[in-house]
């Protein structure tokens, strides 16, 4: 079996799964908001995982290099990094993709050393794996620097206004 | 390596999906960045709130009085006779769900307890429980349930998750306001002394002195005498704004984060320089003033009597100094209150006999929508001097600028103003493309920070409350290149900062004022190399 071809073939059903995987983190009723309008303005959390979910896999599916996901995995885990998950459970979809397409590949394929032909393809979900966390840190640290900011801005204003600063300090 | 656990199995004890059961069986669990810190016991004692005492919000025991259950239950009847709205909205909701998707708060996290249907529910499900003879007999069948000590905690970590931005509202076919709902809801958590600190001590200092940050009136003399500095330094014209006058037409007041925290400073250099030229060009007599020296209204957020009391201060100054009418800057709640509230809280029997029907004094325009409250919207009062060709105003110097435009949701859902920043961010720019339907005007979506939920501590539930907004911002970003997004209100200029620098890092926030001000020409002015916040003007980048 041609993997490459097998995943392009099956992507629909794999990104269904994929996607769940995202969605089943959430309460149930949330999770069934984020599975179904897919307007973009209304529902941006589901349309973001949704179509973005697609394009990675569609490009991982081609044999592309983890970082081609970047911008897409960025838009994801930019709204799993503020809902409150444990970074794990942000980022546990990311190797969930590793036993989803070994169970579809186990099932189109019975009795096959379906585990052998995935190593490569394992490999890439590693490196998606890691730049997730790298994007998911990124994000955070967003966080963090703007109240690190708050606090150096409040703190800088009232030194200036005390005529406290050095000209050079005022400038920066 | 088909002998190794496969990933699923290597993660076979951790449960990521959350537990299927009933609302009511899912206490509410406080998570840090969701919830704002506890008020400081000495602002909810300094305006004579009951219950004033220190808690936290994550230790078990809060702290009540022991027959906290008889202070709400007493709070709640005297509302639901006073209050015949919140009456109505106890009894009528079918549950239809047309709201429930409409919150951004919920649109943004997936909780199910941010839908508005939900959120109501919160204490719904306590008035039919407790207060109507269907629900205390048949209890959970017929949606009701008792009031305890976990119920008490939900109502208090929901009700402030709901930024009484009134787009669910906007939904609902019996008209049913769910952000009366929490203003009712927070108004009981009030009574025992369950307030958050970002709204009681700014409540505690406007009361003392006139605005949020507690600002005493030679400080706030000493910040607008330092804009008029670099006014004077960008433009050559220093302005000689009026303090305190006796005697002024208009007395002008504005929330006071436009005073104090960027990028509202440039929009208050805008309100400086528009009325020096109107002084200069056509004699307009406008006063600020040191006391009411704050248009928000944090009252609002803590109980129709604070509110009421905050309001007030405004028409006392207007009265002790003698002015027409008021002219309000660009604020939010400030709006809501005066356009919503009140005509019923003070009545116009409140204000000062001297006090007339708002004119614009340079074009005639009788401001007859301001009959009643006598203050007039500063976007209302600039289109109006636009439509009438009194300003001199050269777009080019905001060339640089693609602007998109944020409806504020009070202006916007509370008192219809639409069209008039449009009028006045098109006459001053050369580029402007609003964001898909759907997200702006009526049904715009909050900046997440509303209502008093503006805190460091919660910065969480506003990225994600902030979510829906920013993603229309995005869009216009990336299909026509936006790069401003403008706005009428001083929570949103604090808000909507960070929430750009997290999701659209490519677009900055600008008051309406900082754009006119910067297309404004006074005669006689020096040639500008820079913009109100110091960068080159677009030609001017080599020189």
């Amino acid at each position: 079996m041609e993997l490459q071809k097998f995943l392009t073939d099956n992507h629909k059903s794999i990104c269904a799964q994929w996607t769940d995987a995202i969605i089943k983190t959430y309460p149930e009723e949330g999770a069934k908001f984020f599975s179904g309008s897919a307007n973009q303005f209304s529902n941006p959390v589901g349309h973001t995982f949704r179509s973005n979910i697609e394009r990675m896999f569609l490009a991982l599916a081609r044999g592309a290099d983890a970082s081609e996901c970047s911008t897409d995995l960025d838009g994801i885990l930019r709204i799993r990094a503020v809902q409150g998950f444990a970074p794990s459970v942000a980022l546990c979809f990311l190797p969930a993709l590793k036993e989803i397409v070994y169970r579809e590949v186990a099932k189109a394929n019975p009795g096959g050393a379906a585990a052998d032909s995935l190593h490569d393809w394992n490999v890439r979900i590693d490196r998606l794996t890691m730049l997730g966390f790298d994007l998911y840190m990124a994000a955070r640290e967003v966080l963090w620097k703007q109240k690190a900011n708050q606090l150096y801005n409040r703190t800088h204003k009232l030194l200036e206004r005390a005529n406290l600063l050095k000209d050079e300090e005022v400038a920066g | 390596m088909s002998d190794l656990p496969r990933p699923e199995a290597l993660f076979a004890n951790i449960d990521y999906t959350p537990p299927k059961a009933d609302w009511m069986d899912v206490p509410a669990d406080i998570k840090p960045g969701r919830y704002c810190y506890a008020a400081n016991p000495e602002s909810v004692k300094y305006v004579g709130l009951p219950n004033a005492h220190k808690w936290n919000p994550l230790d078990e025991d809060w702290g009540l009085p022991e027959n906290w259950q008889e202070i709400i239950f007493n709070g709640l009847r005297e509302r639901l006779h006073k209050f015949r709205s919140f009456k109505i909205f106890m009894d009528i909701c079918v549950r239809c769900g047309a709201c429930a998707d409409k919150c951004h708060f919920f649109i943004g996290s997936g909780d199910p307890k941010n839908m508005p249907v939900l959120r109501a529910e919160l204490l719904r499900s306590v008035y039919r429980g407790e207060f109507t003879t269907f629900g205390k007999i048949l209890g959970r069948f017929a949606g009701g349930r008792k009031l305890t000590a976990a119920v008490l905690k939900e109502w208090w970590y929901y009700f402030f998750q709901c930024s009484e931005c009134r787009r669910c509202s906007v939904f609902c076919p019996y008209g049913i306001d769910t952000a009366e709902v929490t203003i009712i809801g927070r108004e009981l958590l009030n009574l025992l002394g369950l307030n958050i600190d970002w709204i009681a001590t700014p409540v505690a200092n406007c009361y003392r002195t006139g605005n949020h940050l507690g600002i005493q009136p030679h400080a706030f003399f000493d910040m607008i005498d330092f804009f008029c500095d670099d006014i004077e330094d960008i433009t050559g014209i220093r302005p000689e704004p009026n303090f305190n006058q006796k005697g002024a037409d208009i007395l002008f007041i504005t929330p006071s984060g436009d005073v104090f925290a960027d990028p509202g400073t440039y929009t208050c250099m805008g309100y400086l320089m528009l009325f020096e030229y109107l002084k200069r060009e056509y004699g307009l007599s406008v006063t600020w003033s040191t006391y009411a020296s704050e248009g928000g209204n944090f009252g609002f957020f803590t109980s129709h009597e604070t509110m009421k009391r905050l309001n007030s201060k405004m028409y006392m100054e207007a009265d002790r100094l003698g002015v027409k009418w008021i002219l309000g800057g660009e604020c939010g709640h400030m709006w809501r209150v005066i356009h919503q509230y009140m005509d019923t809280l003070n009545g116009p029997d409140f204000q000062s006999s001297r006090m007339e029907t708002p004119v614009n004094p340079i074009t005639g325009t009788v401001f007859k929508n301001a009959a009643s409250t006598k203050m007039v919207h500063i976007a209302e009062f600039t289109a109006d001097l636009i439509k009438h060709g009194k300003l001199n105003l050269n777009k080019k110097r905001n060339a640089n600028i693609h602007l998109t435009w944020h409806d504020s949701c009070n202006p916007a859902r509370g008192m219809g103003l639409l069209d008039e920043p449009r009028f006045v961010a098109k006459s001053v720019v050369e580029k402007f493309t609003d964001m898909p339907e759907g997200t702006i005007r009526e049904q715009t979506f909050c900046c997440g920070g509303g209502a008093g939920l503006n805190a460091g501590e919660n910065d969480e539930l506003r990225m994600m409350g902030g979510l829906p907004r920013a993603n229309a911002v995005k869009y216009v970003h990336e299909k026509y290149g936006v790069n401003m997004l403008g706005c009428v209100c001083a929570i949103d200029r604090a808000v909507l900062p960070n929430s750009m620098a997290y999701w659209v890092p490519e677009v900055s926030v600008c008051g309406l004022h900082e754009l006119v001000a910067n297309a404004l020409v006074f005669p006689g002015e020096k040639e500008r190399e820079t913009d109100l916040r110091g960068e080159d003007l677009p030609g001017m980048e080599d020189e």
